[in-house]
């Protein structure tokens, strides 16, 4: 069937190019995302929107990093971006730019948009369902047509991505018909029990000064934004509708306009794989245009046999909230097993070193209770090996030295 | 009640070692393993033996050791494991009073662990083996108390 002159085969050199970019994008993440705990699917997310030009939307409770990790990818992008926390009595010029009296003298209504939203390459505007209507208006314009009106005053923006945060989802059914304008939503919730010492670590070492991330370019940005559209969606649109349908049936509202849009994800989710054709690896976003925390968890189970074969070395942990099977949870494995191996006391002599031999064993079963030899995919293949050589290195010094056992009262799991 | 296959996502919670060889293999392995894993509690039965999950101090999170031939086990509803990749084919609002009735029919009470026997590829299953936990104990305790087999 013939694709219409819509996709296109990449050259060589822009092969090149763009897995080029997409290795950038790649190292730029793991940069971020070192600076937070738990937050790289957030990381991702935002990147993804980048990527695609939609936008965003954030809910969680206060505290969770949210504004942080948004300010960070937009500060790490060489672009421009524009920052607000819009409150009950916020004035559209505060976002938009006060009016320029100069011209307002001449009869001629021009808002002074320097340094303000309708200039920003990159908006984040955090407590958004707090802004008024003619804030969410305004807005409204520059997010679907990236255009902004003031009477006759009209401008194009150049914006590529507005991430929004909020504590909740609105109830109000018009301020509901605002949000479902953001094509990309997450739950942010606050990081596991099992990560807080790391959060802990991690928040006294940015009471210093965090460590300057090399920017990416906005070229890149557009380059990949660019190089997704002319990705070959033909061979997803069956298994795209399919999921659709399923998804429809259990109740949630898609819009026609959202699951067209949603196409722009899949696309830019088969490129960042390095693809030049989507597949069924790249169905995964579509868990994100669910605007609701409940029908969110509902579509990743009821879509487990479609997205099984998810698949994205760059969005991991995305992909991990969009579907937690095995390639997620490989993802998670070898992150927690690496940091582990990392946090080796530097002392045998240690007290905490036998913890940490106990920890790299409880590892080595978690994974071999997920994969055995053949499954076992190549990320943790060597991980597994670093894990097994320091236990068996350790089994082997301490067999004669090992001495009786303390006896430590364990609480019960 | 029906069991089916799943993705092996879950995180292990518990061990169990089926068959008197097995459980005699997870004594020995466990006499070399340190100290804080034989914190850890045990459930003996005729020919298996469970081992669960714990914190121990300083580990911040629950710590099992790696022993052979024996099946990783997740905590599939309040007191009951299941295997990591077997999961119960019920809706979720079904699963808790599916489970209840399955205990009243066999006039047994939770904690338990079930493991499904899956004949050859089979992916899903009505038969399954339950496993009853009632005294665990420090697993030093019964290496003090008990040889290998002793189970």
């Amino acid at each position: 069937m013939a694709n219409h002159g819509m996709t296109m085969q990449f050259s060589a050199e822009r092969q090149r190019a763009i897995a080029d970019a997409v290795s950038q994008v790649n190292a730029h993440l793991d940069a971020l995302s070192a600076q937070f705990v738990s937050r790289r699917a957030l990381l991702e997310l935002v990147m993804l929107g980048l990527i695609a030009r939609e936008h965003v939307l954030l809910i969680g409770p206060p505290g969770t990093g949210k504004s942080a990790a948004v300010q960070a990818v937009a500060a790490s992008v060489d672009a421009v971006s524009f920052e607000y926390l819009i409150g009950r009595f916020t004035e559209p010029s505060e976002l938009f730019g006060a009016l320029d009296l100069a011209a307002l003298k001449d009869g001629q209504v021009r808002p002074v948009t320097q340094g303000m939203l309708p200039e920003a390459d990159i908006a984040f505007l955090d407590e958004i369902f707090l802004g008024s209507t003619a804030i969410l208006n305004s807005l409204l314009k520059i997010l679907n047509e990236r255009t902004y009106r003031r009477g006759q005053y009209s401008m194009r923006t150049p914006l590529i991505s507005c991430v929004a945060a909020s504590n909740a989802m609105p109830e109000d059914t018009l301020l509901a018909a605002f949000a479902d304008r953001f094509l990309l939503t997450m739950f942010v919730d606050p990081v596991g029990e099992h990560e807080l010492p790391e959060l802990l670590r991690s928040g006294w070492a940015a009471a210093g000064e965090a460590a300057p991330i090399a920017p990416v370019g906005k070229g890149l940005i557009a380059e990949l934004h660019e190089a997704a559209l002319a990705i070959d969606l033909s061979g997803v649109h069956e298994a795209y509708a399919h999921i659709v349908r399923k998804i429809r049936l259990t109740g949630v509202t898609l819009s026609d306009r959202k699951i067209v849009k949603g196409q722009k994800l899949i696309a830019a989710a088969a490129l960042l794989r390095g693809a030049s054709a989507a597949g069924p690896e790249d169905l995964w976003p579509i868990t994100y245009l669910v605007q609701s925390k409940a029908q969110q968890e509902e579509a990743r189970e009821t879509l487990a046999v479609e997205l099984r074969h998810s698949f994205n070395p760059v969005l991991a942990d995305s992909l991990g909230h969009a579907t937690y099977g095995p390639t997620a949870h490989a993802a998670h494995l070898a992150d927690q097993a690496t940091v582990l191996l990392e946090s080796r006391p530097a002392l045998a002599t240690d007290p905490l070193h036998e913890i940490w031999l106990v920890r790299l064993e409880t590892m080595l079963t978690r994974i071999d209770a997920a994969f055995d030899a053949k499954t076992l995919p190549q990320q943790l293949r060597a991980i597994r090996a670093s894990l097994e050589t320091v236990l068996e290195a350790h089994s082997t010094g301490a067999a004669t030295s090992d001495a009786a056992p303390e006896a430590v009262p364990a609480e019960t799991a | 009640m029906q069991w089916k296959r799943t993705d092996r996502v879950q995180t292990v919670d518990a061990l169990i070692a089926i068959g008197a060889s097995v459980v005699d293999a997870m004594t020995v392995a466990m006499a070399g393993k340190p100290g804080r894993f034989r914190t850890l509690r045990v459930e003996v039965g005729d020919d298996w033996a469970a081992l669960f999950a714990a914190t121990v101090p300083d580990a911040g999170e629950p710590v099992l050791p790696h022993l052979a031939g024996t099946m990783p086990l997740y905590l599939a509803a309040r007191d009951f494991w299941l295997p990591v990749g077997v999961t119960m084919a019920v809706p979720d609002h079904a699963r808790d009073p599916l489970l209840r009735a399955m205990f009243d029919h066999y006039c047994v009470a939770p904690p338990a662990i079930a493991v499904p026997r899956f004949a050859g590829g089979q992916d899903s299953t009505r038969e399954a083996d339950l496993y009853l936990i009632r005294e665990p104990i420090p697993f030093g305790h019964f290496a003090l108390a008990g040889q290998p087999g002793a189970a």
